[in-house]
């Protein structure tokens, strides 16, 4: 039996406004991402999707339920730690690329290499390696501002995706592209998960995207309402999939 | 209703405002401190050395107030930062640009007034808190000193009347210019990307050069005259900026592809100051100059302050002399000459009983140079602070003063025998109380002389002569210190919309706090350092200039670095918490 990459257990999430009201964002939620596994989370706005990756990504501290990545506790870990954990094991794609615009496209994938002080020679390498495995080896000297938008995920890809870390989550990756740019992002997060076998965990509202993943977690309400397992089907039927069961959720 | 809703802003972004209303107060109190003694006449007119001086004022005045300008600018700057996005979000709303406008004046009047009013409040303060701390200090007093005068407060008020409503004219033009999509993405806008410009090498040696240039020019003043002074000058502005603006712009590209810059958040931070330093370039240029402006006035104060006991120390071969039998004299500490002489005063002649003194000099008469007012003795002595000493003495005790002949003589002629004592300390900053006493006493003696002989008498004519040079040189450097200090944390501060993004990355892909906290250091530490860098160099040189005017120029330099550095340092580690605590605060 292999060990999952991931494991939650019982996360509640409690918000409590400045008048005192409570609000469950998250009840008792469990879920595991296995080895090698591309998993998706859909969920309407409001169904605490955002919330479950801030908690799983280790931005955010749940008010109860433990989260495991590689076997490792995370949410009682020093800040030391925990930075070194996210710069060693996880990487990060989000909606809006988040990339520093003062650095140049190389210095931005290179970043978490630096941030680790490997040598060099061998983060010149790695990131020359994503770079042409994005297709972005061409803009490596230019700066985020010179770039499309597409462009820009794409380097935003290669930085999750240079210290081979043991799990890359994306936060609406393709939430700011248009369709053409959404696909060719799709693929590019495909040939990471199958060439690198890295798992991925992606939370996202576009069915579109969602039907690149191996399996997806429907979220309502907080809790896990569904769940979808791609099994081998073709892209395109897994597609009309998705789109009959978000079709009878409503 | 927008008033209402922005009233709401200003109240949950309180401590952004706070921070802009302390920095305008500190302008409004530093102008007034200022004003109160340019439009004093009294004061200006009623100090010996001040007369020399009020030009120099008159131009110290002119630079406090482009320098508030520039800085106010700056600080209004960091305002219409913190409320960009909201103003957009009223114009999609269906705000006009005008009531919008209207709605960035009022604030910006507001804040303005605000600071006004506390900024004179606390100006009255420190102006009677500053008189008395520096006049302490540099142990000189001042006349007709005053806290509150109608003109300052006329000046102060109408000043920053005419700045305030300039600045929030530029602040709505500039809000009108823009539309309200780039208002509302304010927040995700991007730097512009730095510029190969072409010629870059040539420029940032040229930039090397007119540096090297005019600190050549600065050590050549004495021969070259004003005109040396005003190209030194020239070369200066134009080299520090151009060094800023272009050799340290090399310098980042540089470190970009070298494997040093390649560690940990050393490249981060080579980003931060590649996109800073051509925004930054012209204000660094200014705080540069005038910090070297600054640290060289204080200096040149405290050379005075320091170099002033040694001048006056030549002048004679005692401490002080007293015609009292003196019970103060037995406090005296260290002393290492004293003597008590005998003497009686026959018409314009006073003999001195020369076997009292003490010391080896033959019998003599001091006469009076005819064409200067010296006294030269018949016999020869060679000690000219004995010459300097006996002819003082006798000049003070005899009526006749100035005409007086002074006979040093074994055997005093019949009259009325009388005593003064003299005393020597080498030690007068620990005797200061006692010879501030005696000196008093003796005030109230001496009439027909304005010196009393001795040491400590010269120091006090010096001093008085001096002090106002010293005191405005003090002054108006901590005061230039804290205008410019204060306008580089502004500028930073208001650079934190795009600065937060990058630091919220930078914690997203592993960095601990420590290691955030290193980078903003590192990365204010440099942009702290270097105006004080050019700074430290401009007064290197440029104390040079005052080689011919005063015995040591850089004597005073050690005092004046302590004092503007730990200032300095102080602005830097303000600056730093503050970014700091921007940086790491949630948006929301």
């Amino acid at each position: 039996m292999v060990e999952p990459v991931l494991v939650a257990n019982h996360i509640r999430q409690v918000y409590t406004s400045s008048a005192g009201v409570q609000q469950e964002v998250l009840k008792d939620l469990s879920l595991q991402v296995q080895p090698g596994e591309f998993l998706a989370i859909m969920g309407p706005s409001g169904s605490g999707k955002s919330t479950l990756l801030n908690i799983l990504s280790t931005l955010m501290t749940p008010t109860a339920g433990t989260v495991k990545i590689n076997g490792r506790d995370i949410l009682n870990m020093s800040d030391r730690d925990l930075a070194h954990f996210r710069g060693n094991d996880m990487g990060f794609i989000f909606q809006n690329y988040n990339l520093i615009d003062s650095l140049t496209v190389a210095e931005n994938i290179g970043l978490p290499l630096m941030l680790q002080k490997e040598p060099v020679p061998l983060l010149q390498e790695r990131t020359q390696l994503v770079a042409e495995l994005l297709n972005i080896s061409d803009y490596l000297s230019k700066y985020p501002a010179e770039l499309s938008g597409g462009q820009q995920q794409r380097v935003g890809a290669a930085r999750a995706l240079v210290h081979e870390p043991a799990l890359i989550f994306g936060d609406e990756p393709t939430g700011a592209l248009d369709s053409e740019n959404a696909r060719e992002m799709m693929q590019y997060l495909t040939k990471i998960n199958q060439q690198e076998h890295i798992s991925i965990l992606m939370v996202t509202h576009d069915a579109f995207s969602a039907s690149f993943a191996s399996r997806i977690l429907f979220l309502s309400d907080g809790q896990v309402s569904g769940q979808l397992t791609r099994d081998g089907q073709e892209r395109d039927a897994f597609y009309q999939d998705i789109l009959q069961t978000l079709g009878n959720f409503d | 209703m927008l008033i209402k809703i922005a009233a709401k802003t200003i109240r949950q972004q309180w401590r952004d405002y706070l921070v802009l209303l302390l920095g305008t107060t500190v302008a409004v109190a530093i102008f007034y401190m200022f004003s109160v003694m340019a439009t004093n006449d009294t004061f200006l007119k009623g100090n010996a050395s001040m007369k020399l001086i009020v030009p120099v004022f008159m131009l110290g005045e002119v630079l406090l107030g482009l320098i508030t300008f520039v800085y106010l600018n700056f600080a209004n700057n960091f305002l219409l930062k913190l409320r960009q996005q909201e103003y957009g979000l009223f114009s999609m709303l269906g705000a006009t640009k005008r009531q919008i406008g209207t709605l960035l004046m009022e604030e910006t009047l507001l804040v303005g007034s605000l600071a006004t009013i506390i900024g004179i409040l606390i100006g009255m303060g420190l102006t009677g808190l500053s008189a008395n701390f520096f006049m302490q200090l540099i142990d000189v007093k001042l006349a007709h000193w005053a806290v509150v005068t109608p003109q300052a407060l006329v000046v102060t008020v109408l000043f920053f009347l005419i700045v305030f409503v300039l600045n929030g004219l530029y602040n709505r033009w500039r809000l009108m210019r823009q539309d309200t999509l780039t208002l509302l993405t304010a927040d995700r806008q991007v730097g512009a990307t730095p510029v190969k410009a072409k010629g870059r090498w040539l420029k940032a040696s040229l930039g090397l050069l007119l540096l090297a240039g005019s600190y050549g020019m600065m050590t050549q003043l004495s021969t070259g005259g004003l005109f040396a002074l005003i190209l030194a000058l020239i070369l200066n502005v134009g080299g520090t900026y151009l060094f800023i603006g272009q050799t340290l712009n090399l310098l980042t590209a540089y470190l970009q592809t070298s494997r040093f810059g390649q560690r940990g958040l050393r490249a981060f931070v080579n980003g931060q100051l590649r996109f800073r330093l051509p925004e930054y370039k012209r204000m660094l240029t200014m705080i540069a100059v005038v910090f070297g402006m600054a640290l060289g006035a204080i200096s040149v104060g405290q050379g005075y302050y320091i170099t002033l006991p040694k001048l006056a120390a030549q002048s004679s071969g005692i401490t002080i002399a007293t015609k009292a039998d003196n019970k103060a004299l037995t406090q005296l500490k260290a002393v290492d000459y004293q003597a008590t002489v005998h003497y009686v005063n026959q018409g314009d002649k006073t003999y001195l009983l020369r076997t009292d003194l003490g010391i080896k000099v033959p019998t003599a008469v001091y006469q009076r140079n005819q064409t200067r007012l010296t006294w030269q003795p018949t016999s020869q002595i060679e000690d000219a602070n004995a010459n300097a000493t006996l002819s003082a003495l006798g000049i003070y005790v005899n009526p006749e003063a100035y005409t007086t002949n002074v006979i040093l003589t074994d055997q005093l002629p019949k009259g009325t025998v009388k005593t003064i004592s003299m005393v020597r300390t080498a030690k007068m900053d620990a005797n200061r109380n006692v010879l501030n006493q005696l000196y008093q006493q003796e005030q109230e003696h001496a009439q027909q002389v304005d010196l009393i002989p001795g040491t400590y008498g010269t120091l006090k004519t010096l001093k008085g002569l001096f002090g106002g040079l010293e005191f405005m040189s003090l002054f108006l450097g901590i005061a230039f210190m804290i205008m410019l200090a204060s306008t580089l944390m502004f500028k930073t501060l208001a650079s934190v919309g795009t600065d937060r993004q990058r630091y919220t990355i930078l914690t997203m892909l592993g960095t601990t706090r420590g290691q955030r906290l290193r980078a903003m250091m590192t990365d204010l530490g440099i942009l702290f350092s270097i105006p004080m860098g050019i700074g430290l160099l401009d007064v290197g040189f440029g104390l040079q200039m005052f080689k011919d005017l005063m015995s040591e120029p850089y004597a005073g330099l050690g005092g004046a670095l302590v004092m503007m550095l730990s200032l300095y340092i102080f602005y830097y580690g303000l600056t730093v918490f503050i970014y700091r605590r921007l940086m790491e605060q949630p948006k929301n």
